[in-house]
């Protein structure tokens, strides 16, 4: 999508939710890959995504083009709300990998597209793993190393979506990476 | 292992390209319905905007303060500190709870009738009561030239919505609009498919899962639309797409979920989380313009 569209549809889903629907088309792939990958968990990553996306919707009146690219401004809200469910869950809890919410019973459509999903996770044994070791760092460690490798962002857009200054991103992805090759000896 | 080594496993490493198109679609079928969210403003209280005075004007005199000043500089910046906050202290009472909005807000809170249209209060005697959002009050609408009645739309509990209109100069409630109830009979009736169903909602309850309360909720068609209008005769909030179905709240650990039944089917129909749920009960398209505020009643 140009930027100039972009921007347009921006604007008009402040009060339109038709508007909001095509950009959320577009971003869905995105934020949902984004948070599946931080928490390796499907049904996770739907209830997630799905706070995030209310979480848009809701205070996209609050968001001006001020040198943060909108989908910067998502993955902020994306980032933000995992760090909200890995606070609020912490091991021990009762987990949502248990107990589904949001399938229609009966659909059996559905159930069996999570299941193959799940399957699907399933096979990508050596990102498990690393995403095993990346999970016992620190959250703020997390974020670095899944939006420099996994998403493939620069520092600069690190920065922007974390909201802190480049050289911070930088060490922190320095002591971050230290700390995983520690876990990995 | 050595960063190199480590930086070419991360960035080889295949990833889950995973999408679950169902659940993108139901999203997006939420994310229609979800027009409310849109009008709901940001909470910026009359408290809050002089808070914002007071702490800059602290700053002014903190500023004043450390920087080197003559004597009769300090002197003047105390009595100035003093004036001011004797000048919030007479002031802020009058900005606060002056608007309509916040006085019909004080007269709705003091309502039973709309405090019992929209908390959800447990189905069985012991049980702890749940407050899971707070009631507010999302709009008023002035419905006379005299601008004494208003009309509110006040969001309560697992976005349970009532309509109240509002007397400002008798300071009372003279009507509530809300969801019809469920008969006794239609509640256990639900209570019992919600009990009798072999799938994940067993899996609730065998978690320890209570059966928290049945409340009337409005859920979409199969193109996600749901509308509505009021009733004047019956004073009730009538759905005219989609429709009003017994969903049975289900608390287990602190985490809710609504469960929504079809008693002519017999029937679970869906299992939602409250968050998943704001977003299919729609907003209530009372035709209600005009001013608009958020104001916590609780």
């Amino acid at each position: 999508m140009d930027l100039e569209r972009e921007k347009e549809l921006v604007e008009r889903a402040k009060s339109n939710t038709e508007a909001f629907a095509e950009l959320y088309d577009h971003y869905y792939p995105q934020l949902f890959g984004y948070v599946l990958r931080r928490t390796a968990n499907i049904e996770i990553a739907q209830d997630v995504t799905a706070e995030v996306v209310f979480k848009a919707l809701k205070n996209l009146r609050q968001f001006h083009w001020r040198g943060v690219p909108f989908s910067s401004w998502l993955y902020r809200i994306a980032a933000h709300e995992i760090a909200n469910y890995f606070t609020k869950n912490k091991p021990g809890q009762f987990s949502l990998e248990e107990v589904s919410d949001s399938i229609s019973i009966g659909d059996s459509s559905a159930e069996s597209e999570l299941l193959e999903a799940e399957a699907d996770l399933r096979r990508h044994e050596e990102y498990l793993a690393l995403h095993a070791n990346i999970s016992k760092l620190p959250i703020k460690y997390q974020e670095v190393i899944t939006l420099r490798f996994f998403e493939n962002k620069q520092v600069k857009e690190i920065a922007a979506i974390l909201g802190k200054r480049e050289g911070t991103v930088k060490s922190l992805l320095h002591r971050a990476l230290k700390k995983l090759g520690n876990l990995m000896e | 292992m050595k960063e190199e080594e480590l930086i070419k496993k991360l960035e080889r490493v295949e990833l889950p390209r995973t999408e679950l198109e169902s659940h993108r679609q139901r999203l997006r079928m939420a994310v229609l319905n979800a027009g409310h969210l849109l009008n709901e403003e940001p909470r910026v209280t009359t408290l809050a905007l002089a808070k914002s005075k007071l702490s800059r004007g602290m700053d002014t005199i903190r500023r004043g303060l450390v920087w080197r000043q003559p004597a009769w500089k300090t002197s003047l910046v105390c009595i100035l500190t003093v004036a001011l906050i004797a000048g919030l202290a007479i002031t802020l009472p009058l900005l606060i709870g002056q608007s309509p909005e916040e006085l019909a807000a004080s007269i709705v809170r003091k309502s039973p009738e709309v405090r019992a249209a929209l908390v959800v209060k447990p189905i069985e005697a012991g049980q702890a009561e749940v407050h899971s959002v707070a009631v507010a009050l999302v709009r008023v609408e002035l419905i006379d030239e005299d601008g004494d009645n208003v009309r509110v739309l006040v969001r309560g509990e697992w976005g349970r919505y009532a309509v109240a209109d509002v007397n400002l100069g008798a300071k009372e409630v003279t009507r509530v609009y809300k969801f019809p109830e469920f008969s006794d009979e239609e509640k256990a009736r639900a209570i019992e498919i919600v009990r009798a169903d072999p799938s994940r909602v067993q899996e609730l309850l065998d978690k320890g899962g209570t059966i928290y309360k049945v409340i009337p909720l409005a859920i979409g068609d199969a193109d996600g639309a749901i509308s509505f209008k009021l009733d004047d005769e019956d004073g009730e909030i009538v759905v005219e797409g989609g429709r009003i179905l017994p969903a049975a709240v289900i608390v287990v650990d602190n985490q809710r979920w609504l469960v929504f039944v079809d008693i002519d089917e017999g029937e679970v129909v869906r299992i939602l989380t409250p968050e998943l749920a704001a977003g299919v009960v729609a907003s209530i398209e009372t035709g209600l313009k005009g001013m608009e505020a958020e104001i916590p009643l609780n």
